[in-house]
């Protein structure tokens, strides 16, 4: 029997496929092209960001006719009915960002999504609705589990380049995150998961770290090559 | 015995190092991983890097940017 608690075995478990998706950032970050990058990576964002809500509705919804039996659907409809307030309009935050870059909402909106975004967002759609919504946990614990750094992102603002303006959206979940990846970890930890949810929580978690990977590397791949100095790394 | 399956699964589909040293700890963290989520690792080729082994810390940063 695993004595750690619930958010512990489920952050040691994301930890173990992280290597992958920070290789993906580094790669991403120092890019020597990232002002030329850098606004797909905000549609890109943008394409993930504006399924957060919905799919935590949709999650809600699932649980929502449990709630009086199952307290494991109880304990996951609190949480995110709780959370779903703190994260509506934060996909404008992006389009902000993106105006700011001189690219307007008419342009991004009618953008179709990269497919590893919809692969990334509808495997939870398939996780919620065929077989479980605790896994959806699992897919935030990822994307809210690394806060961005902002002092860091501040520092790589003015040496890429790129108006800090245009960093809003990062620098506010910066702010944020810490708080909502702390919440979701007391939820996690109240909740009664056996080793079958844990299971599932990590099947979930690996699947987001590796799909979240894709929707950065097929942006590279796809990237202006050039043979310039990277922007240097930070410490 | 699962422990040492679990690690040499991982070994054989070539997302660890057949000559790593386990701590104690990373061997239990592998050995709590289940069947599905062993699976999961090999589907995706998630590879578990040195980065990884070497820390008790939470992940490096940059991180990848993209929130929630």
């Amino acid at each position: 029997m695993n004595s750690a608690s619930h958010s512990r075995r489920l952050r040691d478990k994301i930890r173990i496929a992280g290597s992958g998706l920070e290789a993906a950032a580094t790669a991403l970050w120092t890019h020597p092209r990232l002002s030329d990058i850098y606004p797909e990576f905000l549609f890109r964002n943008h394409a993930v960001i504006r399924a957060s809500v919905p799919l935590m509705q949709a999650a809600a919804t699932a649980c929502e006719p449990h709630v009086t039996s199952d307290p494991l659907a109880a304990g996951i409809f609190t949480y995110l009915t709780r959370h779903i307030p703190e994260e509506m309009h934060h996909d404008d935050w992006i389009l902000d960002d993106l105006e700011v870059l001189n690219i307007p909402r008419s342009e991004v909106l009618p953008r179709i999504p990269p497919p590893a975004v919809a692969a990334l967002v509808g495997a939870q759609y398939y996780w919620i609705r065929h077989y479980h919504p605790l896994a959806l946990l699992g897919f935030i614990a990822v994307l809210e589990g690394t806060p961005p750094d902002v002092d860091y992102f501040e520092r790589l603002a003015d040496r890429s380049g790129i108006p800090r303006e245009a960093f809003s959206n990062l620098l506010r979940h910066g702010r944020l995150d810490p708080r909502h990846r702390d919440d979701l970890d007391r939820a996690l930890d109240q909740l009664p998961l056996s080793e079958k949810h844990h299971a599932l929580l990590g099947v979930s978690s690996f699947q987001t770290v590796h799909l979240l990977a894709r929707v950065v590397e097929d942006m590279l791949e796809s990237a202006p090559k050039c043979r310039s100095r990277s922007v240097e790394a930070l410490p | 015995m699962k422990s040492p399956s679990t690690i040499q699964r991982l070994v054989d589909a070539g997302l660890i190092r057949a000559d790593h040293k386990f701590s104690e700890q990373d061997q239990q963290l592998l050995e709590s991983l289940s069947e599905d989520e062993v699976n999961a690792l090999i589907s995706v080729k998630t590879k578990l890097g040195e980065d990884f082994f070497n820390r008790n810390t939470e992940l490096a940063y940059p991180p990848v940017g993209i929130v929630f």
